[in-house]
Order: structure tokens, then C-alpha cells, then sequence
């Protein structure tokens, strides 16, 4: 019989490779990724969680928390409120102009160039699998302004990549 | 009042009601311009879910490494991973790659392969260190079995190798599968000093707590641990059959 020490253990080993995912997503730096899943581990572990919380939203929800602590920290964070203007992907330079690493660096410079909270809520849906409920619920926003976000990030990633015609 | 794009991304995402979700698939069957930006938006949605997958296959941190480790082996009892003090480097690696195999080695009351188990019963039975008892059935499929020709463990067990390669430190190494009564099994096993030495044995099977969700992420990261290894192992290709025979031949001494 699994005691509930095996089973918080288990829960988290089984969405840590997701939350690994998550938090790269939100960080686009994998030694920070890795520090906040660090983070959110620990931090899951010393605080109560939820009886019928599902284990990997939970740890989303705590992460997510972590990476805007630690926004607020480094006073970097674009706020989440109000118009955001559009930022310009930062242009390639001409040793990767070939091939399929045109597209990567593209797509990767379309995503670091998202505003935080664009990035965010595509994290929270494209990512994490969350409803615009979920994610409404989460980010403390009307469900509109999940809907708006969502689609100008992906527009602006379309547009940047130059998947849109 | 929602924009079109807005509405696309909400398709995208299967959030539009039943009537909007008609209404704009009718609108999209006739107009090739919107046809194509909903592709324009799935493709953008798409590259940013894999560019986040991209971690998968970067080495993790010592920190966090280290910290699944313990949750592993905190809970490790009756675990279905199971890593044979493999060598140095190749025990770091798999250490850094933890999460792929992370949720795979903590599954209570998993017990299967039970003869092949660290201290199972000799006639399959391998050590603790992982070296394989010379002339147990699982020695002798090692030593003298083709690639996909299934043979009988004994004790319900069928076993068939799957493939056999080089590895990068000059020997040689094998994959191989068993299966008893709703169970399976895979290790890798390589060739050291005349005896077969199990470097990684996933189970997958009966016997979980966890439910059927659970058991198919167990199984999936369990293979995904053994595709980790077999990373770090093989240097090329697998062999073909040609040279698997010579091998077997020579009693898997090179030419």
C-alpha cells in the first residue's frame, strides 16, 4: 500500500517532464526552466495541496507563480494590463540563412519577442493544455482577454515566422 | 464582438459552441483566404508546443536532476526502471535525463519479470550488479539468438532479441524483449569480459496502482528511459543480419 508521501512523490515525478516543458516555455532558457521546476518541486512539497487537485495543473499554477515572483523581482515583467505594444522579432543573422535553422531561429526569435503575458496564456493553453476557463481562472483575466491574447500571440507568431501569407 | 482571428483561435483550441463552430467552418469551406489563416494560426500554435519540447532533449540540471533522483528513490520500492551501475559517463548521462524516465521508476507494486529481477532465480537470474548468470536460458538467447526469433525462457517467459549493435566503447550490446502473461519487458544488455551485463531493464505490465492513464505514461516513459541509454550506447546502426551471425558464431568475439 502506497503511502500519500509515495503517491505526492509519484504525482509529481509523473508531471515534472511536463512542468519541465511548461516552465521552458515561459523561461526559453533551460537552466532557469530547470531552477523553477527545482522551485516548484520544493514547493509543492512543503506546502498542503489540494486533495482533488489534478497534480500537473497544480504544479502549472505553481510555477506560474514562481515565474511572475521572479519577473517581479527582476522588475522585467511586462504588465499584464493594458495595450501591449507589438515588439519586432529581432533579425537573423546570416550564418543561420539556411535551411530549416532560418525557421528555427525565426520561430525562435517570434517566440522570445511574445510579450510576457501573450507568452503566457499560449504556455497555459498550447502547452499546459488548459481550458480558456482554466486559464481565465489562473491568470485572474476575463475570459475575452484570454481569447484576445491567444489569438494575437499566435497572429504575431504567424506573422513573424511567415507562415501567414 | 469577437475578431477573426480571434475566432480561429478559439476553433483551434475546440472553444467556439456548437453553432459558431459550424457557421465558421462553413465560412472556412468557401474561402480559401481563411482557409489558409487558420493553417497560418494552427502552424504558429504547433512550432510554439514543440519549440517547449525542445527541453526534452536537453540534459537537465544537477539541481533538479538530484532532486528527482531522491523523489525516485524515495519511492523506489517495486520500481519498473531499473539501472545496472552502469559505467561513469553513461550513469551521469541518464542521471541528467532523468525526466524522461522520471514518472517510470516509482510505480508501487509493479512486479514483473520477477525471474529476471536483481536476484531472481538463477535460471534466468541476474546479479545485483546486473551481470547475467553464464548459462541461464537469458545467457544462452543472449549468446545464440538471431534478431526476432522468440524463444522460450521457461516459466512462461518468451524472450526475442530485437536487435544487436556496436557500442561506442568497442563491444558489443544487445536489446532484447521478454513477455510473460500480460507483461513486458525490455533491457539493454551489452558484452563485458566473456558475461552479459544488463545496463537498463524497463517493466511495464500488470500489477500498477496507478490505473490505465498511468500505466500508458509508465510504459511511455519507461521505453523513453531505454531510447535514452541506447543513445548513449550505440555508435551506429543497428548490425544487420550478416554480422549479427558471424558474431554469434564467434561467440560475439570480433574478427
Amino acid at each position: 500500500m502506497a503511502s500519500k508521501r509515495d503517491t505526492l512523490n509519484l504525482a509529481i515525478l509523473e508531471a515534472a517532464p511536463h512542468v519541465r516543458r511548461f516552465a521552458f516555455s515561459l523561461c526559453r532558457n533551460a537552466a532557469e526552466a530547470d531552477d523553477l521546476v527545482q522551485s516548484t518541486i520544493e514547493r509543492v512539497l512543503s506546502r498542503q495541496v489540494p486533495e482533488e487537485a489534478d497534480m500537473k495543473r497544480w504544479m502549472f499554477q505553481v510555477c506560474r507563480n514562481l515565474w511572475i515572483d521572479g519577473l517581479r523581482a527582476r522588475t522585467v515583467r511586462t504588465s499584464a494590463s493594458g495595450e501591449i505594444e507589438r515588439q519586432v522579432a529581432e533579425p537573423i543573422s546570416a550564418e543561420v540563412e539556411a535551411g530549416d535553422r532560418i525557421m528555427l531561429a525565426r520561430t525562435e526569435a517570434a517566440i522570445n519577442a511574445l510579450p510576457d503575458a501573450y507568452r503566457e496564456v499560449l504556455t497555459l493553453v498550447a502547452v499546459g493544455g488548459s481550458s480558456y476557463k482554466e486559464a481565465s481562472d489562473l491568470l485572474d483575466v476575463p475570459m475575452g482577454t484570454v481569447m484576445s491574447r491567444l489569438a494575437r500571440a499566435r497572429a504575431m507568431l504567424a506573422d513573424a515566422t511567415g507562415y501567414a501569407a | 464582438m469577437m475578431t477573426m482571428d480571434e475566432k480561429l483561435s478559439a476553433y483551434l483550441d475546440g472553444e467556439l459552441s456548437g453553432d459558431e463552430r459550424v457557421a465558421l467552418e462553413a465560412l472556412l469551406a468557401g474561402d480559401e483566404e481563411l482557409a489558409a489563416r487558420l493553417e497560418a494560426l494552427a502552424l504558429a500554435n504547433s512550432e510554439f508546443a514543440q519549440h517547449a519540447s525542445r527541453i526534452d532533449d536537453m540534459p537537465m540540471s544537477e539541481g533538479l536532476a538530484r532532486r528527482i533522483a531522491s523523489l525516485e528513490a524515495a519511492g523506489s520500492a517495486g520500481g519498473n526502471v531499473t539501472v545496472f551501475r552502469p559505467r561513469q559517463a553513461l550513469d551521469r548521462f541518464v542521471l541528467e535525463h532523468r525526466a524522461l524516465a522520471a514518472c517510470a521508476a516509482v510505480l508501487a507494486g509493479v512486479v514483473v519479470w520477477q525471474s529476471v529481477q536483481p536476484g531472481g532465480a538463477p535460471g534466468n537470474g541476474i546479479d545485483a550488479g546486473g551481470e547475467i548468470y553464464a548459462g541461464s536460458n537469458l545467457d544462452r538467447m543472449l549468446n545464440t539468438s538471431p534478431s526476432d526469433t522468440v524463444v522460450d525462457l521457461g516459466e512462461g517467459l518468451e524472450g526475442r532479441v530485437r536487435f544487436s549493435f556496436a557500442s561506442a566503447e568497442g563491444g558489443y550490446c544487445r536489446v532484447a524483449d521478454m513477455a510473460e502473461a500480460g507483461a513486458t519487458s525490455r533491457m539493454v544488455a551489452c558484452r563485458e569480459d566473456n558475461t552479459w551485463r544488463v545496463m537498463i531493464a524497463a517493466h511495464t505490465g500488470a500489477g500498477n496502482t496507478g490505473g490505465e492513464d498511468l500505466y500508458r505514461t509508465a510504459s511511455a516513459q519507461a521505453a523513453q528511459s531505454v531510447e535514452t541509454v541506447l543513445d548513449a550506447l550505440i555508435l551506429q546502426a543497428p548490425m544487420g543480419a550478416e554480422e549479427e551471425a558471424g558474431l554469434i558464431a564467434r561467440n560475439w568475439k570480433p574478427d
